[in-house]
């Protein structure tokens, strides 16, 4: 085994037990492993660095001469050599280093399936693209996917093989750099995930098991919170916990939604032709999901992107007309849920949340949503870098204060709805 | 192109005085709407009533001045139902809410002499129940206050001012202020 295979090894283990966790206490011993850990942790990346430096160096020097074309003519000649004969070599190489990079992760692909030891695969790696670059339609593949390459980055405004080789030498370079600094600061994501694990624990958290599209579709039929943009819709986190309140107990879902919104959008090419491309926006919205027995059959809306069915009740104040707009199956149902005291409530979450909308639907279930992205908000100052200093980080209780001010308003909401004297 | 802007510009005054007198009439009717919320509120207590009369019979806290606070808080909250004119009453509110301030000093003293009655459920959901119908009371003499702030906004800045003068003819609405408390300040302030 390599060096960089051992590090592979050593950390996919540590995440495998960082994962099995089940309280804070198994998070701390697996931080404190590592101020003693026999290693190797960190990867010798010298000669991928140079490779990645190389293709950069290559790109950067192709599009340099398309442009000035003043390099010295040896030089100009050499390297007009080397990419012309790119189509050779370029493929072959690309394919020979991903192969070399997946062995080193320990995830050596299909080639695994056929072939047991490294050599051979390295050996096939490196002959398929052989072959392949030696059939006599190769040169036509190679040249026309540099132009559709070009084509594609300028959105349709231009197609050259000409700044397509450079390109692909630049991307493929950088692709290489980007992922030699994310292994190299394997920590830190690593770390964030820690602290994620240790502030569901802290608060009594769990993750449930989703499909994250199959489960927004499933809420989209239950409330139009869900019905956002018109192409993916998907949850991204859904964890369930407990609350204990002075009056009232509930068990609730804490959700996060992600929705895109296509649009077609007009714009003008480098040749003055009116062309239409397809843009898509991502938004996120979070909120909390729980049985609410006290209502049911109503919108609060303050938000934008939806609109509620039912009949429009506006309320005595002012100020709240203007912020919500509130939709029932019955008015006599928002009459009753919108005390003055709730109405006071709502607009202080209106004040402290961003977009919300509180929806109950016909069957007694509330969803309140909100486009802030801050409710699992947790700073931490050390990392795995320093195990000792995030190790005892780790082990303080560590309360999310924003998700507790949330309940804490849900659950005054129920207590200015119920009725004191059925409690 | 200088008569369409010199025919526009008429127009466009009369459509802006028309926004700003109903916008005036709209705050107004909020401001009435508003204070018929708060009295809604302050009728919820005939709510509490049967309860504590429960209590007394079962606890016989006939001796005590309950009994005679609750007729008292009944009688007022009669009278606030009674109001003729459409403009606010608050010294009537201000009466019921004294004497559910003295209900509820009533019912604690009561409960020093039957400690039993403090743990009791009735007595404990009474309690909450009057705690949060003075909170909704609160909250909704907060919204008719904020709308009375906006109304008379309305008609004394410039131009809604111009317009009520000439048109509405509305006199500003005075805020609910609780004068017993008012009395516990030194400091008044010169409005």
């Amino acid at each position: 085994m390599t060096h960089n295979q051992q590090v592979s090894a050593n950390i996919t283990r540590l995440k495998e037990k960082i994962e099995a966790a089940t309280s804070q206490h198994d998070l701390v011993a697996t931080i404190r492993s590592l101020e003693h850990h026999p290693g190797p942790l960190d990867y010798k990346d010298k000669p991928w660095q140079v490779i990645g430096l190389l293709f950069m160096g290559l790109g950067g020097l192709a599009l340099y001469s398309v442009f000035s074309r003043s390099l010295p003519y040896e030089f100009d000649y050499f390297l007009s050599v080397v990419l012309f004969y790119s189509q050779y070599w370029l493929p072959v190489a690309i394919v020979v280093f991903w192969q070399l990079w997946r062995e080193e992760k320990g995830k050596a692909g299909f080639l695994s399936r056929y072939f047991k030891t490294p050599q051979q695969r390295m050996a096939v790696a490196a002959g398929i693209p052989m072959i392949v670059v030696l059939m006599p339609f190769w040169g036509l593949v190679y040249w026309e996917g540099l132009q559709i390459l070009t084509l594609l980055v300028s959105g349709g405004g231009f197609a050259s093989y000409e700044l397509g080789l450079p390109l692909l030498l630049l991307v493929t370079g950088g692709i290489v750099c980007w992922r030699l600094y994310q292994r190299k600061h394997w920590r830190r994501p690593l770390s964030e995930r820690i602290s994620l694990l240790d502030i569901l624990f802290n608060n009594g958290l769990k993750a449930l098991p989703f499909n994250g599209k199959e489960k927004a579709k499933e809420l989209g039929q239950q409330f139009k919170e869900f019905i956002r943009g018109n192409d993916l819709r998907e949850i991204q986190h859904l964890y369930q916990g407990h609350y204990e309140g002075e009056l009232h107990r509930f068990d609730y879902r804490l959700y996060r939604f992600h929705y895109v919104v296509r649009r077609s959008e007009t714009y003008t090419d480098s040749k003055g032709n009116t062309r239409t491309r397809v843009v898509r926006n991502s938004y996120y919205r979070h909120g909390l999901l729980l049985h609410f027995p006290f209502s049911r059959g109503l919108s609060l809306n303050a938000g934008s992107g939806i609109s509620f069915s039912g009949e429009k009740y506006t309320t005595a104040s002012n100020e709240f007309n203007r912020v919500f707009s509130v939709r029932a199956d019955e008015e006599i149902v928002a009459a009753r849920f919108l005390s003055p005291a709730v109405i006071e409530a709502m607009l202080a979450m209106a004040a402290e949340y961003s977009r919300p909308v509180l929806e109950i639907n016909a069957g007694g279930d509330l969803c309140f949503a909100f486009s802030n992205d801050d409710i699992l908000e947790h700073k931490r100052t050390y990392n795995l870098e320093s195990p000792v200093e995030f190790a005892s980080e780790i082990a303080k209780h560590d309360e999310l204060e924003k998700l507790n001010g949330l309940l804490f308003q849900i659950h005054n909401l129920m207590r200015l709805t119920d009725n004191n004297f059925q409690l | 192109m200088s008569d369409f802007y010199f025919l526009l510009l008429p127009v466009i005054l009369l459509v802006a005085v028309v926004v700003i007198y109903n916008g005036i009439i709209g705050k107004f009717n909020a401001v009435d709407r508003a204070w018929a919320s708060v009295l809604t509120q302050e009728r919820q207590k005939n709510k509490i009533i049967p309860h504590v009369e429960k209590l007394v019979e079962e606890y016989k806290l006939h001796e005590s001045s309950v009994l005679a606070d609750v007729t008292r808080l009944r009688n007022s909250i009669d009278e606030l139902g009674k109001q003729s004119s459409a403009a606010p009453d608050t010294v009537r509110l201000a009466e019921a809410e004294r004497h559910t301030a003295s209900l509820l000093q009533g019912l604690k003293v009561a409960v020093e002499a039957y400690p039993e009655l403090k743990a009791s459920d009735l007595y404990m959901k009474l309690m909450a129940e009057i705690s949060e119908q003075q909170e909704q009371i609160g909250a909704a003499l907060r919204i008719f206050n904020r709308n009375v702030e906006e109304f008379n906004n309305a008609i004394q800045m410039f131009p809604g001012s111009l317009v009520n003068s000439l048109l509405n003819h509305k006199q500003p609405v005075q805020s609910f202020t609780d004068a017993e408390a008012q009395d516990g300040f030194d400091y008044k302030p010169n409005l």
